[in-house]
């Protein structure tokens, strides 16, 4: 039994071992932590029951509505601030934290602020303004302005000693150091605060050195927030041409100046980050435009660089045309020289081929020079054949001939002719020797009449020279008549001086 | 130095940048040209890093006092001028 034990309780160790067993404390604690930091602080609104005011100056109830209720705590140093007595079955709106009380385990809500729900004389005020305005057309979406993507200057229009303003700066500080900041100081409640928060509004609109303007300021009552529901604020804002991100309170907290306003920003911390994006991504833009420039540079010059190396190959390089032209030439050179032997073959395989058949006429031509042998041996024989018939046709008919002429007779007919021809022949001569001799006497005769004799012996004839009349006249002639005196050897050339009729 | 990097206008470069990096990349510019942009590129980012890196952050109050405003810095830790 003992033993038994004692291995129960080992084994309970072993187990707290492995799994983590939680005591109570520890997980109450877990779950109210759990709880206040799951839900932000909120509006909530229900009826009152099981109320409680116990000396201690807490309030304590319970906060219902048709289905569910929760149980409501309000600390003294909260409900002093109250302005009317809380009742059983009064309809209320809560500003509360979501908590879990401890001692009990019991989920519970922390009472911030209590009012009477719908039935508060500024919640209708508000009410009102903001349906109004609304009616006007403030609060379109039409009407609200952009903002900067990056701003160089802000304006904050804000309590200078506000933790609004604190937690703007550190943020814009903390975001994006290079932008300027210019506060415009208001006080952002109590009875001038509208009329400070309108003036700010219109002297940045006025001035125009930032590009943006932040309003607001750090939570508080409705009352605290009171002067952001002014109307005269409202319409400052809608008439301001700057952009304007307002900033009033918690998240939970609703004014005229948020609804009118270009932004709205649920704390003036989210205001801060509204205006200005994280520096940081812009130091990251650069970073990537410098890489990307430097990639595309390194490409482009990487490209420009092959394509240079692709234009000096393409370069045409003149011991490379040579070389090719060379190539080229002793192709050609080959391609003739084979073409060459290939025609010289084919001419010696046709003259081969011719003279082949070049000795068909030769023996054509022997075969008809037998031709004409046989036929000149057949002609001569003939010839001869025939000659010899005609000689001795020819014979045959001389003898038959000499047959029949009588030779004699022919002799004795030569001999008278002989005998005559030398007759004629003597008789001839003899007449010529006759001729000659008479001839010979009559030359004789003449001679000795010839007057050329009588010049011998100093006689002359004179003739005219033109008619060739010989003159025997003396008056045939005139003194200057040429005359033409003929002596036996010459003659002379004369001129008439003087003409004697006697 | 300071004073003249704060008026750095790091919308205007970031357009800038970006125009530059899209005529770079349709690359029908000349090398020279593109040298230019990636020089101009290469200054602005630097320029812009540097200036971001050395911003400090500037808070003025502006008061006014007997109708005259002037500005004057401001100290948001203690919430005084």
């Amino acid at each position: 039994m003992a033993v038994q034990s004692t291995s129960n309780q080992t084994s309970a160790l072993a187990n707290r071992a492995v799994k983590d067993v939680y005591p109570v404390s520890r997980l109450v604690r877990e779950a109210r932590v759990l709880l206040e930091g799951s839900f932000p602080l909120l509006w909530v609104e229900g009826e009152i029951s099981n109320l409680a005011m116990p000396a201690s100056g807490h309030i304590y109830f319970t906060l219902k509505d048709e289905a569910a209720q929760v149980r409501c705590a309000m600390f003294r140093n909260r409900n002093n601030q109250l302005r009317f007595t809380p009742e059983n079955g009064m309809q209320v709106l809560l500003r509360v934290r979501v908590s879990l009380y401890e001692g009990r385990g019991e989920f519970q809500l922390i009472v911030e602020h209590m009012e009477e729900a719908g039935s508060g004389a500024l919640q209708r005020a508000y009410e009102a303004l903001k349906h109004r305005l609304g009616q006007e057309g403030l609060f379109d979406q039409a009407h609200k302005k952009a903002l900067p993507i990056l701003p160089k200057s802000i304006g904050i229009i804000s309590s200078p000693d506000g933790a609004a303003v604190h937690d703007i700066v550190s943020v814009l500080k903390r975001r994006f150091p290079a932008v300027d900041v210019i506060l415009y100081p208001v006080a952002v409640q109590g009875e001038s605060s509208a009329g400070q928060l309108v003036a700010a509004v219109k002297l940045a609109d006025q001035r125009h050195d930032c590009d943006v303007l932040i309003i607001g300021r750090g939570g508080g009552s409705l009352e605290d927030l009171w002067s952001f529901n002014d109307e005269q604020l409202a319409r400052a804002i809608f008439a301001c041409e700057l952009p304007i991100i307002s900033a009033v309170g918690h998240e939970i907290d609703f004014t005229i100046c948020d609804f009118v306003a270009d932004v709205r920003a649920p704390t003036p911390s989210a205001a801060a980050e509204l205006a200005v994006p994280e520096a940081q991504q812009y130091m990251l833009s650069f970073q990537r435009y410098q890489q990307q420039l430097t990639q595309i540079i390194r490409q482009r010059l990487i490209f420009e660089q092959s394509h240079l190396k692709h234009l000096h190959r393409a370069l045409p390089r003149p011991e490379l045309i040579l070389r090719q032209q060379t190539q080229w030439l002793t192709q050609q050179k080959r391609l003739l020289d084979s073409a060459w032997h290939h025609q010289l073959l084919n001419y010696q395989q046709k003259l081969d081929y011719l003279s082949v058949r070049l000795k068909h006429p030769k023996a054509q031509i022997e075969k008809q020079q037998s031709v004409l042998r046989s036929l000149s041996h057949r002609l001569q024989t003939a010839y001869r054949t025939h000659q010899k018939s005609i000689n001795q046709q020819f014979s045959s008919l001389q003898f038959r001939l000499q047959r029949q002429v009588p030779l004699s007779q022919l002799r004795e007919q030569q001999n008278v002719v002989q005998t005559l021809s030398k007759q004629n022949h003597r008789l001839m001569r003899q007449q010529l020797d006759k001729a000659r001799q008479f001839l010979a006497q009559r030359v004789r005769t003449l001679a000795a009449v010839s007057p050329l004799n009588t010049l011998d012996r100093g006689y002359s004839i004179t003739s005219k020279p033109d008619s060739g009349e010989v003159i025997t006249v003396a008056s045939s002639v005139t003194p200057g008549d040429s005359i033409l005196v003929r002596l036996y050897q010459g003659q002379l050339s004369c001129e008439v001086k003087k003409v004697d009729e006697k | 130095m300071a004073a003249k990097q704060k008026k750095l206008d790091y919308e205007a470069a970031v357009k800038e940048l970006e125009t530059l990096v899209e005529r770079l990349e349709e690359g029908d510019i000349s090398l020279e040209e593109s040298l230019k942009l990636y020089e101009r590129g290469v200054l602005l980012t630097r320029d812009c890093q540097e200036s971001l890196q050395a911003a400090e952050q500037k808070v003025q109050m502006l008061l006014q006092q007997s109708g005259q405003t002037n500005m004057v810095d401001f100290d948001p830790e203690t919430g005084e001028a």
